[in-house]
């Protein structure tokens, strides 16, 4: 347990790093701005304590806030994240069935993979809309908004494939 | 009492998310409005200390455009040099007194940090108090504007960068003769800038450079801020939306120049007696 959380961390620090040193330096357009270091809240195991996800994520975000100097906007996108997690996993999935299939979090190959993407595509959506919300701050610019998150969710959930594809996560 | 600590309880997790929701959203808010964040005056050394190493990356990957911007600004300078102009009519007399007042001086920065994707991006620079950097002065870019200094630490500075909502600056078109107006930042593209309070029976085209205006107290007068890229006209608005290409490219910011305006102090405190109506 210790050993894993440890490899957690370990595996947290280089997104969060592969995203400062990275993802934030290319510019990739206007409506595209994404942030695949999430995926990390995305791995951690079922088995979890709840409130591990919840701090978890948002002493992250606030090492990414204070690396990249925004404030608080990622510490609070990825707390929503972490609590959205929490609520779908225990409404929405069957997590003991799933876990005793033998996975620890989600991977496409439980189900489908079109069951994977919805699922990681909608917990991206939440996180990239309450970040640019807080980002914008102003109700005028909401279509704006909505568009720069749907687009840079898209954005962020290819980068998180080619990362599991270059990256072999256990 | 029993009820309450059980309805607790029950929704401690949304309660332990609320109150990290408040503290994160307060940091934003305190972040955009008092433009100081807890990171840059308290851990500073850390987190400047990542980015420094961040810059010194990244900052070989801009070598050819950061050259070839320092030769235009080379190139611009020699232009201006006296002994290339030539007094055309025997009635100007253009008086150069040595004796002259320098009004400017310059200081150079690294910078340690930027943002570009953000809404309210910074400039963080690596000269502060002890190297004579105060709030309010200038800083350039050797392609044009970059920002204002609005925080000091000892050793560190935070620019509001041109590419900031909050960000304010009065520009002239000497082509069209026009001095008034401002350009702001929409939030939209950070190679554009909008210009505000054209209106519409002004001459412009687009390709015009837009400069700072004279009028301007931090900056000096005749720095480029960009060039026209398009005029939009708006029915039912009598002023023309203009987007101006920004020379500055802050993509590959890393060397700026801070202004030193010497008579600053004057200009503030002529201001301030005339807010409070003295």
């Amino acid at each position: 347990m210790a050993i894993d959380l440890l490899r957690y961390l370990f595996g947290a620090l280089v997104l969060i790093f592969f995203q400062f040193f990275l993802i934030q330096e290319i510019n990739f357009g206007t409506w595209l701005k994404p942030m695949p270091y999430i995926l990390f809240i995305l791995l951690l195991p079922f088995s979890y304590n709840r409130f591990i996800l919840l701090f978890g994520a948002f002493f992250s975000g606030l090492f990414l806030d204070g690396l990249c100097n925004s404030g608080g906007l990622h510490a609070a996108a990825s707390a929503t994240l972490a609590f959205s997690r929490v609520i779908i996993d225990n409404k929405m999935l069957d997590t003991d069935a799933i876990q005793l299939q033998g996975f620890t979090y989600l991977t496409p190959d439980y189900k489908n993979f079109r069951f994977y993407a919805l699922y990681v595509l909608f917990l991206t959506f939440i996180h990239h809309w309450v970040y640019f919300t807080l980002d914008y701050s102003s109700l005028s610019s909401f279509f704006t908004v909505l568009t720069v998150s749907i687009f840079s969710s898209i954005g962020t959930f290819l980068l998180m494939l080619l990362y599991k594809l270059i990256v072999k996560i256990r | 009492m029993v009820f309450l600590i059980r309805l607790l309880r029950k929704n401690l997790f949304f309660i332990v998310y609320l109150i990290l929701m408040i503290f994160s959203i307060g940091q934003v808010v305190r972040f955009n409005i008092y433009q100081q964040s807890y990171y840059f005056n308290t851990s500073s050394s850390f987190f400047n200390g990542m980015s420094r190493l961040k810059t010194n990356i990244t900052d070989y990957f801009k070598l050819a455009e950061v050259n070839t911007a320092l030769a235009e600004e080379n190139r611009r300078l020699r232009e201006s040099l006296n002994q290339n102009t030539m007094l055309k009519d025997s009635q100007q007399v253009l008086v150069k007194d040595s004796m002259g007042k320098k009004k400017y001086t310059y200081l150079t920065a690294n910078v340690v940090q930027f943002t570009t994707h953000l809404q309210n991006n910074f400039i963080t620079i690596d000269k502060g108090i002890n190297n004579g950097i105060r709030k309010d002065m200038a800083v350039l870019s050797p392609s044009g504007i970059a920002g204002i200094v609005i925080d000091v630490s000892p050793d560190y500075a935070l620019v509001l960068s041109v590419i900031n909502g909050q960000f304010k600056a009065t520009p002239m078109i000497p082509a069209a003769n026009f001095r008034d107006g401002s350009v702001s930042w929409n939030g939209k593209d950070p190679t554009i800038i909008q210009l505000n309070g054209v209106s519409r029976f002004e001459k412009i085209s687009p390709g015009m450079d837009v400069l700072t205006s004279n009028y301007s107290v931090k900056f000096p007068p005749g720095i480029p801020i960009g060039k026209i890229q398009k005029i939009n006209k708006s029915t039912g608005s009598s002023f023309y939306d203009i987007d101006v290409k920004l020379s500055t490219d802050f993509h590959k910011l890393s060397h700026v120049y801070i202004v030193n305006h010497q008579e600053s102090s004057q200009i503030d405190t002529l201001n301030r007696r005339t807010k409070n109506g003295n």
